[in-house]
């Protein structure tokens, strides 16, 4: 009997593995059964086959705490390291927080030149969605994935704060669970963080629309335009100073007002969801 | 082994909160004539053998590629040390943003 049973068993670990290539397959050819992906827990299904690489350079700090966002929004986080030579198949990338390389001459100056670097910028021009939190952020600036620079705040202090941001592009791959203008809650925290761009750079900017969240109700670090994030002309790489994997789970977010103490505000989830939604709808599964 | 100094500045324009930080405290030590510091960097990389011409071409690609960031910063100097102004590229020649 347990013949029978140990081959029903390989049985299906077999037809499990190959639902799952066909899960990748079908996310990667963006061809899908359609009746078989109505319902939303088939949705849950194929979001847990996306694989988002989130890599950590020596002095990476919220790489943790980036997984743990992808993982509750449904999605599957690939460890990546700074010196892989590859993404290990990732669908989509996030650059976390932190001071890679010790902010050594500039931040970002050093990890920009990481061995992983090189795929990412390949991948980013390939059109995959790429995220930069923070450190990330001043990263992607530094490869010029991203145009402008990130300076020392203003006023020389390390900001830590809960910080209000208006939404100003909700078109991209990781803002369309966004409305237009929405205000929305998620941590501030960092040193050099004031947004820099020349006034052509600025104007291209404003043209294209790749000012992506603006500060709203106070300019915490002198960022110029209140800029808080940005994203490049085609909208797969974006990049922000505030940290949305921060803000991922009731109870352990920011302040939401509703109720006062109890840290409810997760509208940092909604980055990830984002590009799971929007991912799913590439692949076809509706 | 010779010595290449490269010089970078934050541009003109860019607020410089170091240097502001730096002219306060000069202010409150009793210098008071300064009235006005930019801080930049001054790197000095060293190379195998006496600095020629190709060293001289390695330097100014390390400067605009690595040392610098042309959003915020000006490659002021590129030169064999000791040497400043002669010889070498100094000031912005052949620096482009």
């Amino acid at each position: 009997m347990s013949e029978v049973y140990s081959l029903l068993e390989d049985e299906e670990k077999t037809l499990n593995e190959l639902r799952q290539q066909n899960r990748l397959d079908r996310i990667k050819s963006g061809e899908s059964d359609v009746v078989m992906t109505r319902t939303r827990e088939y949705q849950f299904i194929h979001a847990a086959s996306i694989r988002v690489g989130v890599v950590v350079f020596p002095g990476t700090l919220d790489d943790v705490d980036a997984a743990r966002a992808v993982r509750l929004a449904g999605a599957r986080p690939i460890p990546l390291w700074h010196n892989d030579a590859s993404l290990s198949n990732s669908d989509a990338i996030i650059l976390a927080g932190g001071f890679s390389y010790g902010d050594y001459l500039r931040t970002g100056a050093i990890a920009r030149f990481a061995p992983i670097m090189e795929k990412i910028i390949d991948a980013a021009k390939g059109g995959m969605p790429i995220l930069g939190i923070c450190n990330g952020f001043q990263i992607l600036t530094e490869a010029h994935l991203l145009p402008g620079a990130l300076a020392r705040n203003d006023h020389q202090k390390f900001i830590c704060k809960e910080q209000m941001l208006e939404v100003n592009n909700e078109n991209t791959c990781w803002t369309n669970d966004f409305e237009f203008n929405e205000k929305i809650k998620i941590p501030l925290k960092n040193g050099e963080g004031r947004y820099i761009a020349d006034k052509r750079t600025l104007q291209e900017l404003n043209e294209k629309n790749q000012i992506v969240f603006r500060y709203y109700g106070d300019n915490p670090n002198g960022s110029v335009g209140n800029i808080a994030g940005v994203c490049n002309e085609k909208g797969n790489v974006l990049g922000l100073m505030p940290h949305p994997e921060h803000a991922v789970e009731p109870g352990f977010g920011v302040d939401d007002g509703s109720v006062s103490g109890f840290r409810n505000g997760t509208d940092g989830i909604r980055f990830i969801r984002s590009m799971i939604a929007d991912m799913l709808t590439q692949a076809g599964v509706k | 082994m010779g010595v290449i100094v490269v010089e970078v500045m934050p541009k003109e324009e860019i607020l410089d909160p170091q240097g502001k930080a730096i002219v306060g405290a000069l202010n409150r030590m009793g210098i008071k004539s300064v009235v006005g510091a930019r801080q930049g960097k001054r790197f000095e990389l060293t190379v195998d053998g006496k600095v020629t011409l190709s060293h001289l071409e390695d330097a100014k690609k390390a400067a605009e590629l690595l040392l610098s960031n042309p959003v915020i910063e000006q490659v002021i100097r590129v030169s064999e040390s000791g040497r400043e102004g002669a010889g070498g590229m100094s000031e912005n020649e052949g620096v482009t943003a």
